[in-house]
């Protein structure tokens, strides 16, 4: 299995980790673990994986500041980890760059579809398509054109923007001060009356085109993202 | 803070004074420096009129004048000016060694002479006030100084009233005196006691122990009681403030305490859960057969089940230690109950319609998003479980003036009058239906979490049978969009 796509598995908990390390090295990844934080950093200083999961309640650091230390020189996408209620934690995380998270307890099913997804976007980085396909919706980027089953959708540019990031997202998460700083500037990060007041017409109008609201998932007291 | 004589006002602070101070300290000594500068006065005069006219010598008594009226005052300044008219009529106006006054322009001099020395006694005698006035403020005003420092550095106030009481007394004239806080004394020891009153509170009082004799001077002792009274109503609020402080740090530390002892318990039972899911899950490569597989499924299954009745107890918990905290942002109603709705497909796969209505033009409320959805999960989840599978279960959300009603309705049995309140218990399960499955806590979460939002939830029956589930949640004025 050596020289595969590698997987660095962060738990304190020893029978979680060993779970997560069989369950992969039999799904085809090689699988390195570490107990808390600094070994983590360590083992991912030495051999660089191809991919971070990451529980959110280390011992030594919280989740936040080692996807921080970890996305200063890593490329490697990473997976967070969590348990119910620790909303707050999982949003310092993906704003300190991690790039998605499972919820405490999930199946392995959920836990490998996300692996790959993640896997797949980091190898077709950077691609720089020019017009992102989601479903039956095209968003071309350049000229601002979103159709829906061939269908022009007038968007306002704020309502292109908002959509254009969950697009560039690829089906990652994105936090509400993400979605705003983006969209909006610096300035806005906790101005959450527009984003939800935009958002909200964002769907009517993808809905008049028969595209489902549920389209734009809504992670609740998190942000959002696109389903693929 | 030690007590010093030059904390006392009535002693002389700059040595240059001390012996005017000396002098005015005994009113006893007045006739007899009146006497003495009178004769001193003669004395001079008699000595200078070979060489000077004797009208213009006169002014040499008006030193005298000068000199009694302010070191006594008024009176003593004008008594030391008609004897001094007298004195110099006697001895230098002619004819000398009689009281008679022969020429008009004696009788002139006489009359300015006395003019003169009542407008100098009046002047200095008021200088002499005005001075011991400027010098009685100074001393209280360092007397009030001293009183402050004392209460701010205290660390309680009756551990400083000793010193207050002590200072205050003395500054007054007594040789000490002790502040009271009982009750008020009888009217027959009023002279003696000064009572303490702040903004019409009566405050204590202060007893001085061998007042002076006569009357208090009443300016001083009032600016004096009003200052101690001030201070005595600020010790208290202060002590009171910091009492508060003691008891809501203990009452925060005790919450943190709850919240983290939940945290750690909803670890450690959740954690053998995941590591349980999380190894079953790996062996659906182990090439199990049929029977190998529904056994690995139920595994699966229950333990989804047990962390789900552990969340619920935790929640509950949480509720009921008071420990839950919200993180309040604005919401759309609307991508809420679409999320929901979402959930609930989620977990109940083959669970049956939702339908989904709509105001149009919802303003935006305030709330926790995720406790929200969890009340609306809550109650999606009840009704989908009592209402047949054919019947889709209807969620409404209306504007009502200042506030928003989210009614979820299904078709189940419905709930009789007396269950209506008794299904938000927890553990309460209806006895007609304990074939479905439940624990009887999701209600129950539901209201608790409503009611953490400034919400409410309640149960009505619904027309053509069931049940509507209503929350509602105000509005945040004049933000609506």
């Amino acid at each position: 299995m050596s020289g595969g796509t590698r997987i660095l598995v962060v738990d304190d908990e020893r029978p979680i980790r060993r779970a997560l390390e069989v369950t992969l090295a039999k799904a085809g990844y090689t699988v390195d673990t570490a107990t808390d934080a600094s070994e983590a950093l360590t083992k991912a200083a030495l051999t660089p994986p191809d991919l971070v999961i990451l529980d959110l309640m280390l011992p030594d650091a919280d989740g936040a500041d080692v996807s921080r230390q970890l996305r200063d020189w890593l490329r490697a996408p990473i997976l967070l980890i969590s348990a119910v209620g620790e909303e707050g934690d999982k949003i310092r995380a993906l704003d300190a760059g991690a790039d998605d998270y499972l919820t405490k307890p999930f199946g392995i099913g959920e836990l490998l579809a996300r692996v790959r997804a993640l896997l797949r976007r980091s190898e077709g980085a950077a691609s720089g398509e020019q017009v992102v396909t989601v479903g039956d919706l095209s968003i071309d980027l350049p000229h601002r054109v979103v159709t829906a089953a061939g269908n022009e959708v007038h968007l306002t540019p704020t309502e292109f923007d908002l959509l254009k990031e969950l697009a560039l997202a690829e089906g990652r998460p994105l936090t509400h001060r993400m979605l705003l700083r983006n969209v909006w500037g610096p300035g806005y990060a906790q101005e959450m009356q527009l984003l939800r007041t935009h958002m909200g017409r964002l769907r009517d109008k993808l809905e008049e085109n028969g595209v489902p609201r549920t389209s734009i998932e809504t992670l609740t007291g998190v942000g959002y993202r696109l389903r693929g | 803070m030690a007590l010093t004589q030059s904390d006392r006002p009535a002693a002389g602070r700059r040595p240059e004074a001390s012996l005017l101070r000396t002098l005015e300290s005994s009113r006893a000594t007045a006739p007899a420096v009146a006497a003495a500068l009178v004769l001193l006065s003669t004395l001079v005069t008699a000595l200078v009129t070979p060489t000077v006219p004797y009208e213009a010598a006169g002014v040499i008594y008006l030193v005298g004048v000068l000199g009694v009226s302010s070191i006594y005052g008024l009176w003593w300044g004008l008594v030391t000016s008609v004897a001094s008219a007298l004195a110099y009529n006697f001895f230098f106006l002619p004819p000398a060694h009689t009281l008679v006054i022969n020429s008009s322009s004696d009788w002139a001099a006489l009359a300015a002479f006395v003019l003169t020395a009542l407008v100098t006694s009046n002047l200095a005698s008021r200088a002499r006030s005005e001075r011991d006035e400027a010098a009685r403020r100074a001393a209280e005003a360092r007397l009030s100084e001293s009183f402050a420092t004392l209460v701010a550095d205290a660390d309680d106030l009756a551990s400083v009233l000793p010193t207050l009481a002590s200072q205050a007394a003395r500054s007054l004239g007594a040789t000490d005196g002790v502040i009271h806080r009982g009750t008020p004394s009888p009217p027959e020891r009023r002279g003696a006691v000064l009572p303490l009153v702040f903004n019409d509170r009566w405050m204590g009082e202060l007893r001085m122990i061998e007042p002076p004799q006569g009357a208090l001077d009443t300016a001083a002792a009032e600016r004096v009681a009003r200052s101690l009274a001030g201070l005595i109503a600020l010790g208290e609020e202060r002590e009171r403030r910091i009492h508060q402080q003691v008891q809501a740090e203990a009452l925060s530390r005790s919450d943190e305490l709850k919240t983290a002892l939940l945290r750690a318990v909803s670890h450690d039972l959740r954690s053998p859960l995941m590591a349980i899911s999380t190894a079953a899950g790996g062996l659906r490569y182990a090439g199990l057969d049929d029977e190998d597989r529904e056994l690995l499924e139920t595994i699966t299954e229950q333990t989804g089940r047990m962390n789900g009745m552990i969340e619920n107890l935790l929640d509950l918990s949480k509720l009921q230690a008071g420990a839950v905290s919200t993180r309040a942002d604005w919401i759309d109603l609307r991508e809420l109950v679409e999320a929901s709705a979402d959930e609930l497909a989620r977990r109940m796969p083959e669970g049956g319609a939702v339908d989904l209505e709509f105001d149009a033009d919802l303003p935006l409320v305030r709330g926790d998003a995720p406790q929200l959805q969890r009340v609306l999960v809550n109650l999606l989840e009840n009704a989908r479980k009592f209402s047949p599978p054919d019947q889709p279960v209807q969620v409404t959300v209306r504007r009502r003036g200042s506030r928003v009603d989210l009614s979820v309705a299904d078709r189940g049995p419905g709930v009789t009058e007396d269950e209506a309140e008794r299904i938000f218990e927890p553990f309460y399960r209806s006895p007609e239906r304990r074939d479905v499955p439940g624990s009887g806590l999701g209600l129950a979460i539901a209201r608790g979490l409503a009611e953490a939002n400034s919400g409410t939830l309640a149960v009505e029956r619904r027309d053509g049978g069931g049940s509507t589930f209503t929350l509602t949640l105000p509005v945040p004025a004049g933000r609506a969009r």
